[in-house]
């Protein structure tokens, strides 16, 4: 019911690409199958590779193709050779990069001895194609998943009231916040960097920072909520990023599901860690990792990470920027008289959430040239001395940058609030549901579309 | 059961409260832009005969009813385009006359120009950015030998090409026709179709998804009063939210705007275009800086007007055209009022933008003067 239901949800948008799912799922369910059966390493490793080289060649063909193509010919105009640009077109699949990604932890996880394969087909293609997770995550491993879809779906009347409640959050952060946010951001994004000034710079990075905070989030809060509704719990996958203390904070605070990917299926193979069973005495991690193998690591995961959020330079930018920072600050950390003169808050607040907002600019702006004219505005003072925007722009992210920490702060102290006066946080949480539903309403537009759908 | 009747009484209180915001605007101005122009004004959009000469953008009093009944005239060979800001069509105090000088311009050129006839387009706070591509449609599609361009400083804080204007980047002539302009090209770049190879948001259109979701749309608000007074209550909410931000920081009609640099160049620019199309077509183009209230201290900066008059005065003249500023030709007595801009009170304050029908009359005859003191329709 689960898969049916799965597949129409998916068909609504384009019938099409039915198949193009339904290749992956059945991939992985039978290279899983067989592996269960293949004790030669060299076999396993062979079933592994057809596995990745189906998942990984149907992301290439839709997504990478034209980008590496175009960056092929580029280089052999470079060296005189005059080639045209591939102008083909190829439709990428909604919700291709995530529903890859599930099927190869599947896949992985069974190599790896973490989880038995799944024998059922329906209740495995169920798991990979759960409608509420299935276009932008949360990206969902095996384990954490199909053991409660093996269960019928019975969700308490407690399941269904945080349901809708995590339902009705994401929409008003959609279609109150993020929507409206939007028009600012574009407008800026549209305007020539030579016209901006360094404020406006730092004032687009921290509206789109929010932007793409309030959009991917929503989604996240939608699909929690549609699951939870069902009786299915999906794990977290933000927990106010712009507090972290540390870009490394950041990454285990934003989109933890897809983090938490690239960090046991590529990450760690690449530092050369061994990743066994689970019962392992390491829990799972074997072997000493040297720490430039470590970094080099970090680097490649990175800019692939970026490669997954889009064909482009400037998401491998993007992945880089990143990157960099999290060894910055792998190196002063082993500088005490960094963390003894700035507390973690302070690192936070006045480092981290900077240094994380200006990396969205590669992640918004339309090519390289505009991300470094860009951040080159931050570091030259003369160009602090004017304004290019209309003063709503800076207005608005000066409220929400005050609103997101009183929202945090509320946030932090709400456990305490809740267990003190359940009633009358009861009556505060109805009411404040009850004033946003209609303007839920009211600006609800079929026009709005998740940033992330476009991965 | 705790859980369920919390999420019953939810539903039913919003819903409620629902209905009772969407009847609370019921009594509202029926569009955003007549909404805009406050109690005081409203928006007049004159036909002749049910012949549309004056239109604004492809919603609202469409533009396409203005080509067509160009077309459709017997009488009409070349047109007169003349496109500004909601000063065309907005008529303060509307009770002590009804008159505008799209329309009192249309009869004068009817009555002494047989072969030409005015189609005027006039939308709130249209940037020069969003009259060049407009001129540009308007001219693929209707014979034209005359543009009246009229620019306010007020809209070089303004910027990009607002969604009911959009259409218009999707004419392949306009495409091109603003391609081979420089500034035109980075509008084409900007907010034409893109080329969505590679990103899965190509195939949203008109997709299932979307039809079933308009549909959804269309039969909500033919049961539901409430939902078909969301644009009304979309736009009461921004009002209600500007109102906010002005009483906070005490903003009001005097309150100087500033020249932005950037949206002030990017105007300029695609004026520049503008005024190349019209030579590249041979239109023959009069620009004017367009009245202001003299008897209040104007809320600009007096350096930042002067320099605006100057540089388009440059640009328009540089090309062999006409500029004419016309900041002082509406006497103070014709202008009015307009709602209050931060609170709900009643008050009145002045409105810099529009005034009398009256003041319609004063503006017409002064663009007739100048019209013929030029020979410019020979």
């Amino acid at each position: 019911m689960v898969f049916i239901a799965s597949l129409s949800f998916y068909g609504f948008w384009k019938f099409n690409f039915i198949p193009v799912m339904l290749f992956s799922v059945i991939l992985d369910y039978f290279v899983a199958l067989r592996l269960e059966h293949a004790s030669c390493p060299r076999k396993r490793k062979k079933l592994l590779f057809i596995s990745l080289f189906g998942n990984l060649g149907l992301l290439f063909y839709f997504k990478y193709l034209i980008f590496f193509s175009n960056n092929a010919i580029g280089l052999v105009n470079l060296m005189g050779i005059s080639i045209d640009p591939i102008l083909f077109k190829i439709i990428l699949p909604l919700g291709i990069s995530f529903y890859t990604f599930q099927t190869i932890s599947y896949t992985v996880d069974v190599y790896r001895g973490h989880i038995k394969p799944e024998k059922n087909f329906l209740l495995y293609a169920s798991y990979v194609t759960f409608f509420p997770q299935l276009i932008a995550g949360p990206i969902l491993r095996a384990e954490e998943v199909i053991h409660q879809l093996s269960s019928s779906l019975r969700a308490s009347s407690l399941d269904f009231y945080i349901g809708f409640k995590r339902i009705v959050y994401g929409l008003f952060l959609k279609v109150i916040l993020a929507d409206n946010i939007a028009p600012l951001v574009d407008v800026g994004f549209n305007s020539s960097v030579s016209q901006l000034s360094a404020i406006d710079v730092w004032t687009l990075s921290f509206l789109f920072g929010f932007q793409i905070y309030f959009d991917f989030s929503a989604y996240s809060h939608i699909a929690i909520g549609s699951a939870r509704m069902m009786g299915i719990k999906f794990p977290e996958n933000f927990n106010f990023p712009y507090i972290a203390t540390s870009p490394k904070d950041f990454w285990k605070r934003w989109h933890i599901s897809l983090s938490s990917w690239i960090r046991d299926y590529l990450y760690l193979p690449l530092t050369g860690t061994i990743v066994s069973n689970k019962s392992s005495s390491l829990g799972g991690l074997e072997q000493a990792v040297t720490q430039e193998k470590k970094n080099k690591a970090l680097f490649l995961t990175w800019a692939i990470m970026g490669l997954w959020h889009g064909a482009s330079w400037t998401f491998v930018l993007w992945g880089l920027y990143h990157s960099a920072w999290i060894f910055i600050f792998r190196l002063s950390n082993k500088i005490k008289v960094v963390n003894i003169f700035l507390s973690s808050k302070v690192r936070g607040f006045i480092i981290t959430l900077p240094i994380m907002m200006l990396g969205w600019i590669p992640f918004r702006a339309e090519s390289l040239n505009v991300t470094f004219s860009m951040w080159s505005k931050v570091i030259d003072f003369s160009a602090y001395g004017f304004l290019s925007m209309r003063e709503n722009a800076y207005l608005v992210a000066a409220m929400l940058l005050a609103g997101f920490i009183v929202t945090s702060f509320i946030s932090s102290k709400s456990d305490y609030f809740l267990s003190a006066q359940p009633k009358l946080f009861r009556v505060l949480e109805i009411t404040f549901f009850c004033l946003i539903i209609p303007f839920i309403l009211i600006f609800l537009r079929p026009i709005s579309q998740f940033i992330y759908f476009q991965f | 059961m705790k859980n369920i009747f919390s999420i019953i009484f939810i539903i039913v209180i919003s819903l409620f409260a629902f209905n009772f915001l969407g009847n609370l605007v019921a009594g509202d101005k029926s569009n955003a832009q007549e909404f805009a122009l406050g109690l005081d004004n409203t928006a007049y959009f004159p036909s002749d005969g049910g012949l549309k000469f004056h239109c604004s953008d492809f919603e609202y009093f469409p533009i396409e009813n203005c080509i067509n009944d160009f077309s459709s005239h017997p009488d009409s060979s070349k047109g007169i385009l003349y496109s500004g800001n909601s000063q065309l069509h907005g008529i303060n105090q509307p009770e002590l006359g009804l008159n505008s000088t799209s329309k009192i311009l249309y009869q004068s050129f009817k009555k002494n120009s047989a072969n030409r006839r005015l189609v005027t387009l006039s939308i709130p706070n249209m940037n020069l950015q969003e009259q060049l591509v407009l001129n540009v449609y308007v001219a693929t599609k209707i014979p034209l030998s005359h543009l009246i361009i009229s620019a306010s400083f007020d809209n070089t804080r303004e910027t990009s090409i607002r969604e009911s204007i959009l259409p218009a980047l999707k004419d392949p002539r306009v495409i091109s026709i603003l391609n081979n302009l420089k500034f035109g090209k980075k509008i084409v770049k900007t907010y034409g179709e893109k080329d969505n190879a590679g990103n899965d948001l190509s195939v949203e259109q008109d997709n299932l998804q979307q039809r079933v979701e308009k549909y959804l749309d269309l039969k909500l608000a033919n049961f539901w009063p409430a939902w078909d007074m969301r644009t009304r209550l979309r736009f009461r909410s921004i009002v209600e939210t500007y109102q906010l931000r002005n009483r906070i920081f005490g903003i009001t009609p005097n309150s100087i705007r500033k020249k932005i640099p950037a949206r002030y160049e990017d105007n300029l620019a695609a004026l520049i275009d503008l005024i190349e199309f019209a030579k590249d077509n041979n239109l023959k183009v009069i620009f004017y800086s367009p009245p202001i209230r003299g008897d209040q201290s104007l809320p600009y900066e007096l350096e930042q007007f002067s320099d605006y008059k100057t540089d388009v005065k440059q640009i328009v003249e540089t090309a062999g055209y006409n500029f004419f500023d016309f900041q002082d030709i509406v006497p103070a007595e014709y202008w009015g009022f307009v709602d209050n801009t931060n609170s709900n009170t009643g008050n009145k304050e002045i409105d810099f933008m529009h005034f009398q029908g009256k003041g319609h009359e004063f503006l017409a005859d002064e663009l007739i003067r100048s019209i013929n003191s030029l020979n410019w329709l020979d």
